[in-house]
């Protein structure tokens, strides 16, 4: 055995990881070699030492003096959570809700959908039977979002209320246009539309509509529709493009088959004020920094490039 | 130990069993923040930190992993990230050290090495070698539970405590010595 060897047993020794035939093998050794004799020495009563390192307590109690403000913490802990959570959790999450956002803004779609499939004679007895699920929905979240279906004079209007059917307070969703809607029909029809959301269409007794529910799959979440419209979304003049701010990530869908055509995260800064050219040649927006500056940046499309203006 | 029922609790939603939860980990939580920092006023603010994330985390806690691997796991990263931005390590050589110089004890029985002497002596290893010296020696953990804690290999654990306590008997022999070697 050379030393180099034995040192490790030391170590081992010290730590009582040695088998008898180690244990000798090493004493053996140390017993010719002065040097490794006494690293064993210092080894061990290092060890000692350590091990006799004061137990020290802290001179009050830290949860005493954390108890008071136990709740403002949790507050803010979720805030500092939700903005700096690593980016592939953060895509992870935001892909979730991203495709609730699709799955409702389908289901938005598949409303409008057979509203117009269905003769304007039923409207007034859609309106009311909606409005009935609307009041008989037990709904205990209170951040829901609902979307009554209207028909005045003929066109079909979808309204954003809550589940009392009040329009919605500021800050959750605003109704999409239906142009920006009827371009999407291209996108969804043949796409996920059977998620747990039943439409009846073509029914004699009237349409089995259903007051749509905004309602985010994570128990957690606010309602689903908040975060497809209140985080930023914009569709390109040509409706060939979605762009969707999801907690400042960035994602461009292709309109026409809703696959994701381009996605910037651009963390720990953001993105706000989407706002696309009229040739829909590029996604104007700005980007702040995590200092708070504020520079313009494009992207442009369809060569998915960051630009600066 | 902490009974797995307080922490079922903990995470079901009740208030108080949360709090015990944290008044029991309270000196553990405390006593590595101390010995990773050196600094009593940092380990304070770093040992409040890792409870209110534990307090705030609970639900987050799995039980494959021992609850106290999980806990050390918090606040030995507390020490390491927020921290070492905060205070510059000191390289070995750069640290003037004031000891009670000792006569060259070559051939005598050696003392034994005084509890603030190699206190200090941590203070000066690297984040890695420290964290595993004070969770073996200060919260009594075995390989595998620093393994669990660190999210290392257990092969880089051993590697990592021996070679930090060789760097601490080398370190405490300078000390004994009257000052640091350059």
């Amino acid at each position: 055995m050379n030393c180099q060897e034995v040192m490790e047993l030391i170590q081992r020794h010290v730590d009582d990881d040695l088998n008898e035939r180690e244990t000798s093998l090493m004493q053996d050794h140390v017993g010719q070699c002065p040097d490794c004799k006494a690293l064993l020495d210092r080894l061990v009563r290092l060890s000692e030492g350590l091990a006799q390192l004061p137990r020290v307590e802290p001179p009050y109690s830290l949860v005493d003096a954390l108890l008071p403000n136990l709740d403002k913490y949790e507050a803010e802990a979720l805030a500092e959570e939700t903005a700096t959570m690593p980016s592939n959790r953060r895509r992870a999450a935001s892909r979730r809700r991203v495709w609730i956002a699709r799955i409702s803004s389908v289901t938005a779609v598949c409303v409008i959908v057979a509203i117009f499939a269905v003769n304007g004679s039923i409207f007034d007895q859609m309106g009311s039977r909606s409005k009935e699920q609307l009041a008989s929905k037990q709904e205990s979240a209170n951040s829901e979002v609902f979307f009554a279906a209207d028909a005045s004079s003929g066109s079909a209007e979808l309204r954003a209320t809550d589940q009392f059917g009040h329009p919605p307070v500021e800050g959750s969703a605003q109704q999409k246009s239906p142009d920006a809607s009827v371009s999407n029909k291209e996108g969804a029809s043949g796409s996920k539309s059977n998620q747990g959301y039943e439409m009846d269409t073509g029914t004699d007794d009237g349409m089995g509509m259903n007051a749509l529910g905004g309602r985010s799959a994570a128990p957690d979440g606010p309602s689903v529709m908040e975060f497809a419209n209140a985080s930023g979304e914009a569709i390109s003049p040509d409706g060939a493009w979605r762009a969707v701010l999801v907690e400042g990530v960035l994602i461009l869908y292709a309109a026409e088959d809703g696959q994701t055509a381009f996605r910037h995260d651009p963390s720990p800064g953001t993105i706000s004020n989407l706002v696309w050219r009229e040739d829909s040649g590029a996604l104007d927006y700005t980007y702040t920094d995590e200092g708070g500056r504020s520079t313009a940046q494009s992207l442009l499309v369809p060569e998915m490039k960051i630009s600066m203006r | 130990m902490v009974e797995p029922a307080l922490i079922k609790a903990a995470q079901a939603g009740d208030r108080d069993a949360l709090v015990s939860l944290l008044r029991e980990i309270e000196h553990q939580v405390y006593r590595t923040a101390y010995y990773l920092l050196n600094h009593e006023q940092d380990a304070l603010d770093a040992a409040q930190e890792a409870l209110i994330r534990v307090y705030t985390k609970i639900g987050s806690y799995e039980e494959k992993a021992q609850f106290r691997t999980w806990v050390q796991r918090i606040v030995t990263n507390i020490c390491i990230d927020k921290f070492r931005r905060k205070r510059p390590s000191v390289s070995i050589d750069e640290h003037e050290l004031v000891f009670h110089s000792r006569d060259d004890v070559e051939g005598e029985v050696m003392l034994a090495y005084a509890a603030e002497e190699i206190r200090e002596a941590i203070g000066k290893l690297p984040d890695h070698h420290r964290t595993v010296v004070v969770l073996r020696y200060l919260q009594d953990f075995s390989y595998n539970e620093i393994a669990e804690s660190l999210d290392l290999p257990l092969n880089t654990v051993k590697s990592y405590l021996y070679r930090a306590r060789q760097q601490l008997q080398v370190l405490l022999q300078d000390f004994q010595k009257g000052g640091v070697r350059g």
